[in-house]
């Protein structure tokens, strides 16, 4: 099964994220913060990371490019989800090192599509 | 004939007599004196001595009273001759003077009053005019003794007889105080006289007149006889009148003005003096003509100092705002002064103020005067400022609230998303029906939110505007593909044509006011087609979409880009949007891609909306 990290800290996203990739068949490691997201990509072998942008503590921006910075993870595609677009989210979002991003609200059919697009 | 004939022979005449007389006399002597005999012939032929001394004494006192009263026939005939030349002349001067003379015998008037002054006492001038009616009567009565023919003339008469009898001829009723004037003149012993009267010519002509008499000096007779010099001074009269009139009505007139002038002036220093805004003038050279006293409650500095500099008021100006009020006075002569700048009283205080200028300009146009008012607007900037801020924490308000707003809808929308694709279990078929109803209220609001936050930041001039290269094509098919459900579901033809045309601008939003078209176009088409259609045109490209749908009343067109507006149509009111999308087209049209969106409709046939976009946007 292909692994995919979640960085997400609301609960109610986290549960519908996860619902809709394990349906999709894949298997997810959810953790609430970037530290803990970091932390977690670095010890375990993913096919792709999903990061929210607005995550307390360090932001999904932050969170990607730190681990972009990470070698292991060179080859990993990291899609940042956003909630509307905030003034230079972007732009900001494709230079911290994100693959994609897909906007809020989350529709599962769209999802799908942009995932399976990036993998 | 006979008297010339007597003046030439007078000597021979008075011979002759003496002559005669002498025969007389000798005869009378001779037969009775002294008893002579002889005739006087014979005693002439032979003399006696005596008789010869004695003819010698009579012949010559004959001849001494001969020759006297010669002489002073001689002397009577030159007085006689002369007083008939002095006639002739005072005639002739009487009757062919170039004026125009009256001769009045004035008696029986003067007689009248003075006997009832003896009747009564008081002055004749009192009594004269207290009995009027009598002494009117008697001035008719007066003779008029002659006049000469301008008199005539003036008074268009032939002769004496037609010109009415009395003084009233000359000196009208109207005129009575002019009649007790002369009456009294006369009556003081005065033997001239000088007044105005009214006279009326035969014809009934009014002649506005001056009268000047003269008694004549009295001769036998005691008789008071006066000469009338009458002059028509009609026209001057006349003219001096209106002469008069004008002036009076000149005077009058400058009275008047200077009155409202004074009450104006009066009014405007009223006004000036009280009203808390300062009024200034000053002339073309800058120098302060008038300051009113509000400078001194409001700047705190005494008037005094700006007739001597007249920029004095400078000093008060805030330092930061000092030099940029400076230069701007060099638009004080063009009318373009007009500036805002702080002040700082002698107590601390700032204040703001609004400074005008209006050149005043003479008729050459030519600047005289700037007449200016200075206000205190620092309420208003105050105001302002606070508004602004208010303006702030609303747009940061709204922004925050819709986000908090976007989470939950979220989960609405993602869950139900979830149940209907079954990935949930299974659901039953009004399940599904009350949870789409769930999902599709969810995607309504959440639009509604995201076009409140759209619109706050277009206002607030912090919407993300990004520029990018893209594909036209592409962005339609994306554009077509939201909304190819839902028109399919409505049996809806939908047709898109688009050539390929490679942009540059704001894709994103581009792609935001594409959709709103065509999500509006299918909500309101019932039956038939939805067309979009690209066209190039010049630096711009068009993008159309026609609908065959209800259409909008002519009368609405121009409220359709309003926010808020529903169009109280009942085909309208079933189907609902966040009454945002058409405005926040109109704003990202006109704010953000530099572009136009407008409408053609035709009520109950379709509607064609179109966006006219620059193909490559400036880059901001």
């Amino acid at each position: 099964m292909k692994k995919v990290l979640v960085i997400e800290d609301n609960p109610h996203n986290m549960k519908l994220i996860s619902i809709v990739l394990e349906h999709n068949g894949y298997e997810i490691i959810g953790v609430p913060s970037g530290e803990e997201g970091i932390e977690k990509a670095a010890s375990t072998d993913l096919h792709m990371i999903i990061v929210d942008i607005e995550l307390p503590g360090i932001d999904g921006i932050e969170t990607a490019r730190q681990m972009r910075m990470i070698d292991a993870l060179a080859g990993v595609p990291i899609i940042a989800i956003t909630s509307h677009a905030m003034k230079g989210d972007r732009d900001r979002i494709l230079s911290a090192g994100c693959n994609g991003y897909f906007e809020k609200p989350i529709d599962p059919i769209t999802i799908m599509q942009e995932i399976e697009k990036t993998i | 004939m006979i008297k010339s004939l007597a003046k030439r022979w007078n000597w021979v005449l008075t011979a002759l007599g003496l002559g005669a007389v002498y025969w007389v006399i000798e005869s009378y002597l001779d037969v009775h004196v002294l008893g002579f005999r002889n005739t006087f012939l014979e005693r002439l032929l032979a003399p006696d001595l005596n008789e010869a001394w004695l003819r010698l004494v009579i012949i010559s006192l004959l001849v001494g009273f001969g020759a006297f009263m010669q002489r002073h026939v001689r002397q009577l005939n030159r007085a006689n001759a002369e007083v008939a030349a002095s006639e002739e002349r005072y005639r002739t001067l009487f009757e062919s003077s170039p004026i125009s003379l009256f001769e009045y015998d004035l008696t029986d008037l003067m007689r009248e009053c003075q006997g009832t002054q003896l009747r009564e006492s008081g002055s004749v001038r009192a009594l004269a005019a207290k009995h009027r009616e009598k002494t009117q009567r008697c001035a008719e009565h007066v003779t008029l003794l002659d006049c000469n023919d301008y008199a005539l003339e003036l008074f268009g008469a032939d002769n004496v007889d037609q010109l009415s009898s009395g003084l009233t001829a000359i000196i009208s009723p109207e005129s009575f105080d002019t009649l007790v004037d002369l009456i009294a003149t006369l009556a003081g012993g005065g033997s001239r006289f000088t007044g105005d009267a009214i006279s009326y010519d035969r014809s009934g002509k009014r002649l506005r007149t001056e009268i000047n008499a003269q008694v004549i000096p009295d001769r036998e007779d005691s008789r008071v006889r006066m000469i009338f010099h009458v002059d028509d001074l009609t026209y001057l009269k006349t003219t001096e009148d209106d002469l008069r009139q004008a002036t009076d009505e000149l005077e009058h007139r400058v009275v008047e003005r200077t009155a409202s002038l004074a009450e104006s002036e009066e009014r405007f220093r009223e006004l000036a003096e009280n009203i808390d805004e300062v009024f200034w003038l000053v002339d073309a050279g800058g120098n302060k003509v008038y300051v009113s006293p509000g400078y001194e409650r409001f700047w705190q500095r005494p008037r005094e100092e700006l007739y001597s500099d007249s920029l004095a008021w400078l000093q008060g100006v805030h330092p930061d705002d000092r030099e940029q009020t400076r230069k701007s006075l060099d638009q004080l002569i063009s009318g373009r002064y007009d500036v805002e700048f702080r002040i700082v009283r002698p107590d601390g205080s700032e204040r703001w103020v609004r400074d005008r200028g209006i050149p005043v300009k003479d008729s050459a146009g030519a600047v005289t005067r700037v007449a200016g008012i200075t206000e205190d607007i620092t309420f208003l900037k105050t105001a302002n400022i606070r508004l602004q801020e208010m303006d702030r924490l609303k747009s940061m308000f709204i922004a925050g609230t819709s986000h908090e707003l976007r989470t939950p809808l979220n989960s609405i929308i993602g869950f139900t998303s979830v149940i209907l694709e079954g990935w949930a279990g299974e659901i039953a078929p009004e399940q599904r029906e009350y949870l789409e109803i769930v999902h599709s209220s969810g995607k309504q609001l959440l639009q509604l939110v995201n076009d409140v936050i759209d619109i706050t930041k277009i206002e607030a001039g912090k919407l993300d505007v990004s520029a990018e290269e893209f594909e036209l094509r592409e962005l339609v098919k994306e554009a077509a593909a939201t909304v190819r459900v839902q028109a399919e579901h409505k049996n809806l033809q939908l047709n898109v044509e688009c050539r390929p045309l490679i942009m540059f601008g704001d894709r994103r939003r581009l792609l935001q006011c594409v959709i709103n078209l065509l999500t509006n176009a299918v909500k309101y088409t019932e039956k038939g087609s939805i067309d979009f259609i690209s066209e190039p045109a010049g630096d711009l490209v068009e993008l159309s979409v026609q609908d065959t749908g209800i259409g909008i009343r002519e009368e609405n067109i121009p409220l359709l880009f309003e926010p808020f507006i529903r169009l109280d149509e009942p085909a309208a009111a079933r189907e609902r949007g966040s009454g945002l999308g058409l405005y926040l087209v109109s704003k990202l049209m006109s704010e953000v891609l530099g572009g136009t969106v407008d409408v053609k409709s035709t009520y109950g046939v379709g509607s064609r909306f179109t966006l006219r976009v620059p193909v490559k946007a400036r880059a901001k």
